[in-house]
């Protein structure tokens, strides 16, 4: 019973990134996408990668941002990895 | 068919942003339709709960006071995540009654049980 998070607000200007950390589990899936990109220089960061297992960003919106995802332990994916994603979870929470 | 478990996570205060009024049409909407629908209350969400408001003060309508009619629409499971108040200071002081105050493994659980959640 997973959830994919879809995180799309920056956790510096909205709540919604503590929200999704404080509701996620181990085995939940948590996609980083538009400012949601920008949560990877949050100090919240640390509190994800130590709760949940499965994390991804769209590679093209981080690059657009000048976010850098290489040495943090995320998986870059496409647009088009999304379609398949949300089929691995049972729900889907789109925070925006 | 199996009914799909249907949850609408409000997180927002009640009158800075739409998303409060569109939660309450949306949760009013599926009820008219008898779906199974639960709704959780988190972080600035639970500002919709606190009695005694007057939206009329800052041109807003009164529409917190329809939450009294979610028992004639079947709307009977409400959960609130506790640990929200503790950080806003607040208590359960609301103006419905029949809502369901959760710790946060809890309240996490509860989403976890959902087929559909629609956040606002």
């Amino acid at each position: 019973m997973s959830i994919l998070h879809i995180i799309r607000n920056s956790a510096f200007e909205s709540d919604d990134f503590r929200l999704c950390i404080q509701n996620a589990k181990k085995d939940d899936s948590v996609l980083l996408m538009d400012d949601g990109c920008y949560n990877l220089c949050h100090s919240l960061w640390q509190l994800l990668e130590n709760k949940v297992n499965n994390l991804y960003v769209i590679k093209e919106h981080a690059q657009a941002r000048a976010v850098d995802s290489s040495n943090i332990k995320i998986s870059t994916i496409s647009i088009a990895d999304i379609f398949p994603l949300t089929f691995q979870s049972k729900t889907v929470i789109t925070w925006q | 068919m199996t009914q799909k478990h249907i949850g609408i996570l409000n997180c927002s205060a009640p009158f800075s942003k739409p998303n409060a009024k569109d939660a309450l049409d949306v949760a009013l909407i599926m009820g008219s339709y008898e779906q199974s629908i639960a709704l959780f209350f988190q972080g600035d969400g639970v500002w919709q709960l606190i009695n005694n408001q007057s939206p009329q003060q800052v041109n807003a309508k009164a529409f917190l006071d329809t939450f009294s009619a979610f028992k004639f629409y079947d709307i009977e499971h409400i959960y609130v995540c506790e640990a929200s108040l503790k950080e806003r200071n607040l208590t359960d002081n609301f103006h419905i009654d029949n809502y369901c105050l959760l710790d946060q493994d809890e309240f996490s659980d509860k989403l976890h049980q959902l087929d559909v959640v629609y956040k606002f």
